[in-house]
C-alpha cells in the first residue's frame, strides 16, 4: 500500500542560489581579468617594450627638475625629470623612465637626477612606433610584477569557482554525488575492483604486504608515537623559547632593583605550562627510544565477523612490566566543522581483552612472546571510511612498566562484512543491469 | 497574479513492504507524484543511497541514480507510477553507532518549473548489524 506524504524537505530555490554563486564567481573573474589587463597594458607591456623594443640612441640633457605630484592617497611624491633632445624626435621632451617612477621624498628623487649633468650626452632609448617617447633609464619595477599575483589569484578563484558552479548547475546533492563517484579515475584497477565490491571499506593492501615470521602477516603499527614525539618537540621548543625570553626579562628587572610583580604573575603560568611540556617531551622520548619494538602477526586478513584468527605478539626491550594487555577495539571517528575549525570526535565503542599478563620481566634478546586467539564478534560492524566518518578496528597493546610511563601501540586491522554468495548476486546484478535504464 | 505554490505528494513504495535487506539482494519498488500539475514537473530524480548521521559532517554515497527530465524527453509524463530496482551492494551496512550512524534510503526529488524542489524518502535497512555495540563501551 502506498503511504502518501508531502515532500517534506523542500530546500527553496536552488536555481536562485546557484545563480548567485555563479554571479559572485563571475564577478571575481571579471574584476581579476580587468585588473590584470589594466596592469598588463599600463605597466607590464610598456616596460617590456622599453627594455626590448625601444631603439638605442644618444640624447643631450638640456634641463632637469624634480616634479612634485600627489599620489592616490593625497600624499606628495617626487618624480625626477630631464629635458632631452635626440635626433629622432623633432621636439625636446621631458623624460626619465617608462613607469614614471616617483619617490616619497625630494632627496631620493634629486639623487637620481644628480647622476645626470646638464649639457652632457647620455644613452637614451626611444619608441620606434612613436619616436617622441623615450627613456633615459630602463629596467623593471619588480613590485609591479609582484602585483600581478593579486589579479591572477582573483582570476584563479573566480575561474575555478565559476567552473565548479557551472558544473553543478541545477544538480541535486544526489546527482553531484553520483557524478563524483562515476568520475573517479581507475588508476589502480585491481584495488578499485575490490573497492567496487566493498565500497567505503578501507583497502588492506598496506596491512598485508609484510609476511610474518610466525604467522601469515606482520601488521604495521599505526606509528602515531613518532609523530607525537615530533609534535611534542616542536611545541616544547617554541613555547619554552618564548617563555625563556620573558623569564630572563623578569629576572633581570629584579637584579636591577626594578622588579615588576605584574610581569612575574603574567609569566608564572606560562612557565608552569613550559615545565609540563618538558615533562611531556621527556615522557614521549623515553617511550619511543627506551621501550623496545612491538611486533604483531596475524594468521589471516581481512577479518570477517564471527571469524577466529591466530595472533602472535612480541615485545622487546629491557622492561619490568606490571601488566600487558592486547585488546581488540572498535573506534568511531567523526569529523565536523565548528566555525572555522575542524574537530574530530573519537569514541571506543567496543573493547575486548584478548590477552592479559601481570608482573613479567623482559630482558634484552628475550622478548615477551604471546600467542592468543582473536575472535571477531558475529555481529561486528565492518570497517568503514568516508570523508568525515570512520569506523576503525585496531589491535591495541597496552603496557604498564616499572619506571616507565604507560604506553600503547596500535595495529589497525580491517573487518569486512559477512560473506555472501558472490556469484549468485553477480548473476542477478548482470540481469538487472540489462533491465534498468539509468 | 500570485499563484499559490502547491507541494507535490510523493509516494514511495518498496515491494512487499520489505524493510530489511541483505547485501546483494534486489531492492525494487515504485514511486508516484500527485497533487501537482503535470506541466509543472520538470525533473524527477530517483536515488538509492546511504548517508551518515551523528556527530560528524554528513557523508553520502549514491548507489543507484536515475534522472528523468521533460527537457530531454518532452512526451514524458512524470506523474505516472514508475518502478525502480537495483542490486544492493556489500557495504556500507546500516549501522547505528554512538557517534556514527549509516542510514540507507530511497529518495525521490522532484524539481518544479518554478525552480523549487521537493524531496521524499523511504528508509530501509541494509544488513543486520545490531543497533548498539555490545561490549566495553568507553569514551576517549
Amino acid at each position: 500500500m502506498f503511504g502518501k506524504k508531502r515532500g517534506h524537505r523542500h530546500t527553496g530555490s536552488k536555481t536562485l542560489g546557484s545563480a548567485g554563486e555563479i554571479l559572485f564567481f563571475a564577478l571575481l573573474l571579471f574584476l581579476g581579468s580587468a585588473f590584470f589587463v589594466l596592469l598588463l597594458t599600463r605597466t607590464v607591456i610598456p616596460e617590456w617594450r622599453a627594455n626590448h623594443e625601444f631603439v638605442e640612441t644618444t640624447a643631450v640633457v638640456l634641463d632637469k627638475r624634480v616634479e612634485e605630484r600627489i599620489d592616490r592617497n593625497g600624499n606628495p611624491v617626487f618624480a625626477p625629470r630631464a629635458r632631452i633632445r635626440y635626433e629622432q624626435s623633432p621636439d625636446e621632451i621631458w623624460a626619465y623612465d617608462i613607469a614614471g617612477t616617483t619617490f616619497s621624498n625630494v632627496t631620493d628623487a634629486q639623487a637620481q637626477l644628480d647622476l645626470l649633468t646638464v649639457g652632457e650626452t647620455y644613452p637614451c632609448w626611444y619608441d620606434p612606433l612613436n619616436p617622441e617617447v623615450a627613456v633615459l633609464v630602463r629596467g623593471y619595477s619588480l613590485w609591479f610584477w609582484m602585483l600581478l599575483l593579486a589579479p591572477v589569484g582573483f582570476m584563479l578563484i573566480g575561474g575555478a569557482g565559476l567552473a565548479y558552479a557551472l558544473w553543478y548547475w541545477d544538480k541535486s546533492p544526489e546527482h553531484q554525488a553520483a557524478r563524483g563517484q562515476l568520475g573517479r579515475i581507475d588508476l589502480f584497477e585491481e584495488i578499485n575492483a575490490r573497492a567496487k565490491d566493498f565500497p567505503t571499506i578501507p583497502h588492506d593492501a598496506d596491512l598485508i604486504n609484510s609476511p610474518g615470521t610466525h604467522l601469515k602477516y606482520r601488521l604495521p603499527s599505526s606509528n602515531s608515537q613518532g609523530w607525537r614525539l615530533f609534535g611534542a618537540t616542536v611545541v616544547c621548543i617554541v613555547w619554552n623559547g618564548i617563555v625563556v625570553v620573558f623569564t630572563v626579562l623578569a629576572v633581570r628587572r629584579h637584579f636591577h632593583g626594578a622588579g615588576d610583580w605584574r610581569l612575574d604573575l603574567l609569566v608564572f603560568p606560562f612557565l608552569l605550562m613550559g615545565g609540563f611540556l618538558i615533562y611531556y617531551f621527556v615522557r614521549e622520548l623515553l617511550i619511543v627510544t627506551g621501550v623496545g619494538q612491538t611486533f604483531a602477526e596475524i594468521s589471516d586478513h581481512p577479518l570477517l565477523p564471527g571469524g577466529t584468527y591466530e595472533l602472535y605478539l612480541a615485545q622487546g626491550g629491557h622492561l619490568s612490566l606490571k601488566s600487558i594487555d592486547i585488546l581488540l577495539q572498535c573506534t568511531e571517528q567523526a569529523a565536523y566543522r565548528q566555525g572555522t575549525d575542524t574537530r574530530t570526535d573519537r569514541r571506543i565503542v567496543f573493547s575486548r581483552t584478548l590477552f592479559h599478563q601481570d608482573n613479567l620481566e623482559i630482558l634484552p634478546g628475550q622478548p615477551l612472546e604471546a600467542h592468543c586467539d582473536l575472535r571477531v564478534p558475529d555481529d561486528a560492524m565492518h570497517s568503514f571510511t568516508a570523508d568525515h566518518n570512520q569506523v576503525q578496528w585496531t589491535l591495541a597493546v597496552r603496557a604498564v612498566a616499572e619506571g616507565w610511563p604507560a604506553f600503547e601501540r596500535n595495529f589497525p586491522v580491517v573487518v569486512y562484512p559477512p560473506e555472501r554468495l558472490t556469484s549468485e548476486t553477480d548473476e542477478r546484478s548482470t540481469k538487472l543491469e540489462s533491465e534498468l535504464v539509468v | 497574479m500570485i499563484k499559490a505554490l502547491r507541494q507535490p505528494l510523493i509516494s514511495i513504495q518498496i515491494d512487499r513492504g520489505q524493510q530489511v535487506f541483505g547485501s546483494g539482494e534486489v531492492l525494487a519498488g515504485a514511486f508516484q507524484i500527485d497533487a501537482v500539475d503535470h506541466a509543472d514537473v520538470r525533473v524527477v530524480e530517483t536515488s538509492v543511497l546511504w548517508f551518515t548521521e551523528g556527530t560528524g559532517d554528513e557523508d553520502m554515497g549514491v548507489h543507484y541514480f536515475e534522472r528523468l527530465s521533460v527537457d530531454d524527453v518532452p512526451e514524458l509524463n512524470l506523474q505516472e507510477r514508475r518502478r525502480f530496482q537495483t542490486v544492493l551492494p556489500n557495504s556500507p551496512l546500516s549501522y547505528e553507532g554512538v557517534s556514527v550512524k549509516i542510514c540507507w534510503c530511497v529518495r525521490v526529488r522532484v524539481f518544479l518549473r518554478q525552480g523549487r524542489d521537493f524531496v521524499a524518502e523511504r528508509a530501509f535497512q541494509l544488513g543486520n548489524i545490531p543497533l548498539v555495540q555490545a561490549e566495553g563501551m568507553a569514551t576517549i
